[in-house]
């Protein structure tokens, strides 16, 4: 970035960058998307006709003008049926209710809008003020959630190996997180593209619960569910980006299948080419990249995989090694060399070499 | 009649709920046999398609259902949510003996 600015005050710029910044935290999606084209770029002519594609979109009269993304949740209750969206129970604004799991799904669904809102100036899921539905109470003794293109779902858990799927800021995150995904980069949910989706979901999960409790990459906990086991089982959390394949270790669940590297992916047709399994790698590449750059990680590693999210570079079919590449890419661009060593080096120590 | 569940996918992959689970109903109380048997028919199993070729939602589950009554056998696989009524409460029903057959392993 530093490298970029001082190119840019030789005199090659129309729009300041300190206008573009702006523009990219609080522009519509068209103007945004220029705005940061243009201060990634790094050739004069792309430079000066992003630049004119911003004028021309009179980006910099309505500065002022451009709207505060706002919530609008709505959550649901499907009376432990599997229909939904089931009956309104809290709608945005309204006091809390009676209900924990609503009012966790409201705070959880909040707390995730915030986070994209605040950090990456994105207006909710598909950065143009979608609404946020949750259905709670679905089915019965139902231990799982889902996010079914739509809407986010939440079971109750059985009460025997898990407790309510609400119990979880970083899962609400991953279901919401996965619209995101929908919205951007629409990787495939198989495979290996199908393993960064659920990566993707996991790191903007995670990184949602670091920034509600204000922790920086060395003191989160990197897991992913934590909670959502009853005391009966042996483990810790659904998954752990840290330390992939240690999350449980029990009589009934099996053992974490999580890899943490190349050498141990799984070679599978389960779990569409077992994508909850294979994500363990891309989600350690994010761990390490967030802890080598140390601080919060939402600010340069976040930055980093959030722009690569949405990269029109990246295939709906990417491989890993192809979504590492751009990341790569990215880091140098949006920031610079040490960033970009960082994230090489954390992809190489999971086994994907991304030589440029 | 011997029905072979099958639960794939959901919001993590944890391998001892991904194992297959086979109900011989032979091996159970009457009660339970007929409530099978009932759920089976009501949902015309054998005439369903045998799969849904639509993908399933980010973190939903895919069920597998083998049934084989001695005369007709046949294997559905369906995505959450499940739209038939009839097939969604054979699949709790399912679910429910998958989870019994777990605790007593």
């Amino acid at each position: 970035m530093t490298t970029l600015v001082r190119r840019m005050h030789c005199g090659c710029t129309i729009m300041p960058p300190e206008v573009l910044r702006q523009i990219a935290a609080r522009g519509t999606k068209r103007q945004r998307n220029a705005a940061l084209a243009t201060l990634a770029t790094d050739q004069t002519l792309r430079l000066a006709r992003a630049t004119y594609e911003l004028l021309e979109a009179g980006a910099h009269r309505n500065l002022l003008a451009v709207p505060v993304a706002a919530k609008q949740r709505t959550i649901y209750d499907a009376q432990h049926r599997e229909v939904l969206p089931g009956r309104v129970v809290r709608s945005e604004g309204a006091a809390a209710s009676a209900d924990r799991e609503v009012d966790e799904a409201y705070d959880g669904l909040g707390a995730t809008f915030d986070f994209f809102a605040d950090v990456y100036g994105r207006n909710s899921i598909d950065d143009e003020g979608m609404h946020l539905d949750a259905t709670v109470h679905y089915g019965q003794d139902y231990d799982n959630a889902f996010w079914n293109g739509q809407q986010m779902v939440f079971g109750d858990g059985d009460g025997d190996l898990f407790n309510r799927f609400t119990a979880s800021l970083d899962v609400i995150a991953h279901e919401l997180a996965h619209g995101v995904t929908g919205d951007e980069a629409k990787l495939v949910y198989v495979g290996q593209a199908g393993a960064l989706n659920e990566s993707l979901s996991d790191v903007f999960g995670s990184l949602v619960k670091q920034y509600a409790r204000k922790q920086t990459a060395d003191k989160a906990d990197w897991l992913i569910g934590e909670g959502l086991f009853t005391a009966k089982v042996r483990g810790v959390a659904l998954r752990s980006m840290k330390a992939p394949g240690t999350a449980f270790d029990d009589p009934v669940l099996g053992r974490d299948p999580q890899p943490a590297t190349m050498a141990d992916y799984v070679r599978t047709s389960a779990d569409n080419g077992g994508v909850h399994m294979n994500s363990g790698i891309p989600n350690h590449a994010f761990y390490l990249t967030a802890t080598a750059l140390g601080g919060y990680a939402w600010e340069r590693a976040g930055r980093i995989w959030y722009e690569t999210l949405r990269d029109k570079r990246l295939r709906p079919t990417a491989t890993f090694r192809q979504f590492a590449h751009y990341t790569v890419a990215n880091a140098g661009h949006v920031f610079g060399t040490a960033e970009r060593r960082a994230v090489e080096g954390a992809w190489k120590a999971v086994g994907i070499t991304t030589g440029t | 009649m011997r029905i072979d569940f099958q639960v794939e996918g959901g919001i993590a992959a944890f391998p001892g709920l991904a194992k297959p689970v086979s109900i011989d109903c032979e091996r159970l109380p009457a009660a339970a046999t007929a409530r099978l048997r009932d759920l089976v028919r009501q949902a015309d199993f054998f005439a369903l398609p045998r799969s849904s070729n639509a993908p399933a939602a980010p973190d939903a589950r895919r069920y597998t259902i083998a049934v084989d009554d001695g005369g007709r056998c046949g294997t559905v696989t369906v995505n959450e949510p499940i739209a038939d009524p009839a097939l969604r409460d054979l699949v709790a029903e399912l679910r429910v003996h998958a989870r019994q057959a777990r605790s007593s392993a």
